[in-house]
């Protein structure tokens, strides 16, 4: 599991829950950050904050390469 | 004459003068007569041979006619040898025959005889000689006696002649000099009058002069004492010398000097002699330069007068720099006479203290320079206060130029001074007002100017708390600190020593005596112990009528206020209000731009509302996301205590985060104060960018700060400061919200050469408007909503840090904004 949001309290505190249930997932600041990263293996779910530093989620969405295989999900905070 | 005559017949009478024959002459003449004799003879005898015995006796006659008696009998002789040896026999030789012997006698005789008359003819031509010679002698002595007779005779002649003139000289110089001589017999009553003294009686020449005459003519005032002193004079026979008046018959009077010394004649009798002189033009002279010196006096009098009366201080003084005369209203200034002040050692020793070195090269100056310029001085009057004099004097030239007099004027300025000082020190205290200094140093300012003005005071300032009617330390420069601390905070009331007081009356209250005035009973002991003996308060009142605080006067001994120290309170007060009035508005003028800087930040951060909640939000959303999965590490058989603990310890630094936004939002939100604080220039960056984070992410706007290292801390209110960063960056957000390419902030702190803080904050947004300084105004918005107050308010915050604001459009897009702040601490803040 993959989610980009930018507040690292948040994200780690997410991340921190994720774990409490035994989900691994990966985390990034910025949309960026995401697109240039070497994965390891195809994210099951990707959670995006629809407010992000450089993109907006959606348009994230929009641009994403996975865009057919991903499941998506909507940052309510 | 007649012996003249005489004498030229005698030496006519050629037949009977021949001269008298060197006697050699008359022997030889004797020898060669009868050597002549002898051979006439032989050569007779030879040839005629006869004897001539006749040649001999004419050869004796003639040695005696012409040598005498002796030469005449050496012929005799001679002749007889002659003759006995060439002519009697036997010849040639001298032996004589008897017969002879006749002849010879016979010749001998001859030849005596013939000698003898020839002698005889001799002597009688030789006394009648002598006779002639005497006789010339005579006539020589005779001419000389007449010579004589006649130089005496021209010598004679030549005195009377100088004897004449002197005699005229004397008349005349009697006639001119106006001075008759006379003498007078006492015993035989004879006078002697010379011409001038018939002049000056005005008597005829052909009068005979007597006393009685004299005492006609003399003045019937001075009848009595001429005639006393005349009759003294004959009895005492001492020499006299007196005045007296004549009046002469046509009505002039007369006055004569007589001097007269007495004599004493060969009878024993007395004789005076004397001069008698006319002075009556003297006499003139004399009583008109008596009156005219009796005008001089009247006129230096009235000099004198003018100079005393006059209501100015005038001074003479002499070349070498002595002062000889200051007029009496200066000597009643000094409290002293003449003689006093110069025992003092003269006008030096009243001038003050410090103005003695400067007056006196300035005196040098003056006199070698022969010009005197203005100059001021204090002197100290009677009662030993110094008051200002202005000093000027003009130099006296005589006619060759020289210096003789220095005249000068010294007028009292005290007042002008006085003046001069106060308006001052009034300009001194309002350019400190107007300055913005604090109000403390003003008023300390004040204090000291009042003690300065008013000598030997001690002054105060207290200002009244409106809220507690108690009055709290103003300014007291000279008070001693306990007092000040004592008093510190006194209630006003009707009887609060003067401050307290006055404050309550709101009129002057003037204690002339501490020790026994009624309103000085609860702080009596407090103001005696420090040596206070008289205080007088006057209220400071506001353009209101509103009472502000008290001025007071205190003194070390008991005196009550002059007219000027009235004037001078009224004016301090006067300027105290000022002081204190500027400030409270100055405050309230702050204080509105607070509280407008406030509500523009409440507006603003109204605005933020979205942003905000969301940046609180996050810290809580992780607090409880943390807290949630605490709990699940807890739940089941086997909890996790370890991740259990680190979402804990993660949940409550979210939970204290989240605080911490609150309570930066809160200080926003809050009323700011005035106060100042050392503030960190990059820290209020920093927390603005915090709290804006989330502003500029919705606008997908990133943040690029370069914050300087080091930078020094600046006096300020970092809450305004904020307000300052807020307004600009959320200005550039609005300026790139509608701009399609790169959106990007840029921060920039440093520190520039002149110890000032500059700051820029850049954008990439839509730019400056054309009239880009009117973006600073007040109400000026290029926003759909703006108030138009976020840069006004900004610009004027930094202002009051003593900063400036302005803005630059970019080269490329949009606009930087710079702030430069000054690090350095204002003295007067």
């Amino acid at each position: 599991m993959v989610f980009v949001i930018d507040d690292a309290a948040v994200r780690r505190s997410i991340q921190g829950l994720l774990k409490s249930v035994g989900l691994r997932s990966d985390s990034f600041g910025t949309a960026q950050e995401f697109l240039t990263s070497e994965r390891t293996d195809g994210p099951s779910c990707l959670v995006l904050d629809i407010r992000l530093p450089d993109l907006n989620g959606l348009d994230f969405q929009r641009q994403c390469p996975l865009n057919a295989a991903s499941q998506m999900g909507k940052d309510s905070l | 004459l007649k012996h003249l005559t005489v004498d030229n017949e005698i030496s006519k009478s050629g037949l009977l003068w021949w001269p008298k024959p060197p006697v050699l002459l008359r022997y030889g003449m004797a020898v060669l007569s009868v050597i002549a004799a002898l051979v006439i003879a032989r050569l007779l005898d030879i040839y005629l041979v006869t004897a001539p015995v006749a040649l001999f006796l004419c050869a004796i006659m003639f040695s005696a006619w012409f040598g005498g008696v002796k030469p005449g009998l050496l012929a005799v002789v001679l002749s007889l040898l002659a003759f006995v040896y060439y002519f009697v026999t036997p010849l040639y030789s001298l032996a004589l025959e008897m017969k002879e012997v006749p002849r010879l006698i016979i010749f001998v005789l001859s030849a005596l005889f013939v000698g003898a008359l020839s002698a005889a003819q001799r002597r009688a031509t030789e006394s009648l000689r002598d006779a002639r010679d005497d006789l010339s002698r005579t006539v020589q002595e005779l001419r000389r006696t007449n010579e004589a007779l006649q130089a005496e005779n021209a010598e004679r002649r030549h005195a009377e002649d100088a004897l004449g003139r002197s005699e005229a000289y004397l008349s005349e110089a009697q006639r001119i000099s106006l001075t008759g001589s006379f003498g007078w017999s006492v015993v035989s009553g004879e006078i002697y009058w010379s011409e001038e003294t018939y002049r000056i009686f005005q008597y005829d020449r052909t009068t005979k002069p007597t006393v009685e005459l004299v005492l006609q003519r003399v003045h019937p005032e001075d009848a009595a004492f001429v005639r006393q002193t005349n009759e003294r004079a004959s009895q005492d026979g001492k020499d006299f010398d007196f005045e007296y008046r004549l009046l002469m018959p046509d009505g002039f009077v007369k006055h004569v000097h007589v001097v007269a010394q007495a004599l004493s004649d060969e009878a024993g009798g007395i004789e005076f002699v004397g001069a008698v002189m006319d002075v009556t033009e003297q006499r003139q002279a004399k009583a008109a330069l008596e009156k005219a010196f009796d005008e001089i006096k009247k006129s230096e009098e009235r000099l004198r007068l003018v100079l005393d009366t006059i209501p100015g201080m005038v001074w003479s003084g002499l070349p070498d720099g002595t002062f000889d005369f200051v007029n009496q209203p200066w000597l009643t200034y000094l409290g002293c006479s003449w003689e006093e002040l110069s025992a003092r050692g003269g006008l030096r020793s009243v001038v003050h203290p410090d103005d003695v070195e400067g007056s006196d090269a300035r005196w040098k100056e003056t006199r070698a320079a022969g010009r005197h310029t203005d100059h001021e001085l204090r002197m100290r009057r009677a009662d030993g206060q110094y008051h200002w004099f202005l000093t000027r004097a003009l130099p006296l030239h005589d006619e060759q130029g020289n210096i003789v007099r220095w005249y000068g004027t010294a007028t009292d300025i005290e007042d002008r001074k006085r003046a001069e000082m106060l308006l001052g020190g009034e300009k001194r205290l309002l350019e400190m007002i107007a300055r913005g200094d604090s109000l403390a140093l003003i008023l300390d300012a004040l204090c000291r100017f009042v003690e300065e003005l008013a000598g030997g005071c001690l002054s105060s300032i207290l200002l009244l708390d409106p809220n507690t009617n108690c009055l709290r330390h103003g300014a007291a420069p000279s008070l001693p600190t306990k007092y000040t601390e004592a008093i510190d905070g006194s209630v006003i009331g009707p009887s609060v020593g003067s401050c307290g007081t006055a404050a309550h009356r709101r009129e002057p209250v003037i204690v002339s005596d501490i020790a026994t005035d009624p309103l000085w009973a609860d702080y009596r002991e407090l103001a005696l112990a420090h040596g206070l003996q008289a205080c007088w308060s006057t209220p400071i009142l506001s353009s209101e009528r509103k009472v502000l605080g008290t001025f007071a006067i205190y003194y070390r001994e008991p005196r009550s206020p002059s007219p000027q120290e009235h004037e001078l309170t009224a004016q301090i007060t006067h300027l105290t209000s000022i002081a204190i009035e500027r400030r409270q508005r100055e405050e309230v003028l702050h204080q509105a731009q607070a509280d407008l800087a406030h509500v523009s930040r409440v507006t603003t951060m109204g605005e933020l509302t979205a942003s905000l909640a969301h940046e609180v939000n996050q810290p809580i959303t992780a607090a409880v996301t943390n807290a949630n999965t605490c709990v699940r590490w807890l739940a089941g058989d086997t909890p996790n205590i370890q991740e259990a603990r680190d979402a804990a310890i993660r949940s409550a630094k979210d939970g204290t985060r989240a605080a911490e936004i609150i309570s930066r939002i809160r200080l926003l939100f809050q009323k700011g104060t005035t106060e100042r604080e050392l503030v960190d220039i990059n820290e209020v960056i920093r927390e603005i960018i915090v709290l804006l984070r989330s502003e500029a992410t919705r606008y997908s706007i990133s943040v690029r700060t370069e914050l300087g290292t080091e930078l020094p801390e600046l006096i300020g209110d970092s809450v305004q400061l904020q307000q300052v960063f807020m307004n600009l960056v959320l200005n550039g957000i609005d300026a790139m919200k509608d701009v399609d390419d790169k959106r990007e902030m840029f921060i920039k702190s440093q520190l520039a050469e002149d110890k000032q803080l500059l700051i820029s904050i850049s954008d990439t947004g839509c730019g400056l408007p054309p009239q880009a300084e009117q973006i600073f105004e007040a109400f000026f918005t290029t926003k759909l909503h703006g108030t138009g107050m976020g840069l006004s308010i900004s610009r004027s915050i930094v202002e009051s840090h003593g900063g400036r604001l302005w803005a630059d459009g970019n080269t490329g897009r949009g606009a930087t904004f710079h702030i430069a702040l000054s690090t350095v601490v204002e003295a007067h803040e």
